[in-house]
């Protein structure tokens, strides 16, 4: 298989190897062959992506919603400093235990759970985490967070968002029947980032938009978007999910005429 | 002076209280008349931000007041943003006229008025109303008063576009401040809503509604917070 200057050949032993020219560069037990790519199992929920246009290590689906989820409610803490702790918060033990799911499938590791005031946490102490974490951009500081969109495919990308907004989206009534998707951060730089991403995967929500009360920023999702958000990327949030099956079912009763509701049906 | 921010809290919400009382050591001089301790956050429910602003003149109480407003915000489920401290030199704590619950309502009535008045025949509008409500959600911002237990004065404040939830979420918030003794009444409430700035943003349809979201579109200021109650 060639991919402009990289070359997939299959070993004797039923392996790959990674060619550039005549050179090996690498050998691979297992492989993903999709039609336009091919990927190759790396450690911690990374997969080495090979395609014509080129060669980049790209997120797996949990491991980009595990990072969405700290991205909105976790820290890695200190961001300075030597204790190498990562925590992640919600008011629902649903989120909590979906964090735990996605970690320990990354991670091979399990975060303990703690009871706080009006939430739980999920933490644990674990050097090699909190440095790929680190590295990722996952959380960069108080509030703030990076989307690795240079390392996320479109299923990374929806999986990220999936993450992000069960922590940081927000679900409100609209009208009798409807519902209005709100994604809020306290940095507009960070939420232009998740605008980017949204925006990479076909979505038009609105511009980033500042609080000027409390100085804090927001993007929403349009109505002509909705389902679309909700039926591709959707959200672990129970509170997200009970107005999602609400509002659908309204939809499915023909009480929601949504001007334009799908994206597929502008196209 | 600038605005110091309270880190802290994490895991270990008795932290703020120890960095706050650091920072009064440190920034409350002679000349200082008040001190305003703000909290940001939001309601993780439907989404709202809200504030709760107090003034004190008195040293002692600020460390107790940060404790015990982060204890009651996040006992709510709320997301808790930032809680700062800015130490005046000059009254701050001066008294509005504030309007009371009708009058706020009343208010809220007229400028809907206004903003259908606005969008009723806009291209956008007009073709899907046809028999159908038109409904707006202008963003906003609501205030509520408090008579504070402790210190000169208390506000909360909320920015969304749902007057109605905006109004619950204070009223419910205040019923805590006043339930665990930090305020003694609420004193009035105030609205903004500026009818001129806002530009439809969207318009969503029902079977019998059309739903027409108002924003106000700001120049992008994306770097720094710009709190500005």
């Amino acid at each position: 298989m060639d991919f402009g200057e990289y070359k997939v050949g299959v070993t004797e032993s039923g392996g790959y190897e990674l060619l550039r020219g005549n050179n090996v560069i690498s050998t691979f037990a297992e492989a993903r062959i999709e039609e336009d790519r091919i990927l190759f199992p790396l450690s911690h929920g990374t997969l080495l992506e090979i395609s014509s246009s080129g060669i980049r290590e790209i997120l797996t689906p949990e491991k980009a919603e595990l990072c969405g989820l700290i991205a909105a409610e976790g820290s890695l803490s200190p961001y300075e400093g030597e204790s190498h702790q990562i925590f992640f918060h919600s008011a629902d033990m649903e989120l909590i235990e979906r964090y735990i799911e996605l970690f320990e499938k990354v991670y091979n590791k399990t975060p303990h759970i703690y009871r706080g005031k009006g939430e739980f946490m999920a933490g644990i102490k674990n050097k090699e985490a909190y440095y790929d974490l680190r590295e990722i951009g996952a959380k960069t500081g108080p509030y703030r967070y990076h989307v690795p969109l240079e390392h996320l495919d479109e299923d990374g990308i929806k999986a990220y968002l999936r993450g992000f907004f069960s922590g940081d989206g927000s679900v409100a009534k609209h009208g009798t029947y409807s519902i209005k998707l709100r994604i809020s951060s306290k940095y507009g730089d960070c939420l232009e980032e998740v605008r980017a991403a949204l925006v990479k995967i076909g979505f038009q929500p609105s511009e980033v938009r500042l609080d000027r009360t409390y100085g804090t920023h927001y993007l929403e999702i349009y109505a002509q978007d909705r389902i679309s958000f909700i039926e591709e990327i959707g959200s672990y949030n129970p509170a997200h999910v009970e107005k999602f099956e609400e509002f659908l079912k309204a939809y499915e009763e023909g009480k929601l005429r949504g001007g334009r509701p799908k994206r597929e049906d502008n196209k | 002076m600038s605005r110091i921010t309270v880190w802290g809290w994490g895991d270990k919400y008795e932290a703020a209280r120890v960095s706050s009382e650091a920072c009064v050591e440190k920034f409350w001089r002679e000349a200082t008349r008040e001190c305003h301790i703000a909290l940001v956050g939001k309601d993780r429910h439907e989404g709202i931000i809200f504030g709760i602003d107090v003034y004190t003149d008195d040293p002692k109480s600020v460390g107790f007041l940060v404790e015990r407003l982060l204890n009651l915000v996040l006992m709510r489920k709320n997301k808790v943003y930032e809680i700062t401290m800015e130490f005046l030199m000059e009254e701050a704590s001066y008294k509005e006229r504030f309007k009371t619950l009708e009058e706020i309502k009343k208010q809220y009535e007229t400028l809907v008025d206004m903003c259908i008045e606005k969008v009723k025949d806009d291209p956008r509008v007009k073709p899907l109303t046809d028999g159908r409500k038109i409904l707006v959600f202008p963003d906003m911002s609501l205030f509520v008063e408090l008579e504070p237990k402790y210190g000169l004065k208390m506000s909360i404040g909320t920015s969304h576009f749902n007057f109605n939830e905006m109004l619950r979420f204070i009223q419910s918030l205040s019923e805590d401040l006043i339930k665990s003794k930090l305020a003694n009444r609420i004193i009035g409430y105030k609205l903004l809503l500026d009818v001129d700035r806002l530009e439809i943003s969207d318009v969503d349809v029902t079977e019998d509604e059309v739903l027409v979201d108002l924003a106000v579109f700001e120049p992008k200021n994306l770097e720094s917070n710009t709190y500005l109650f």
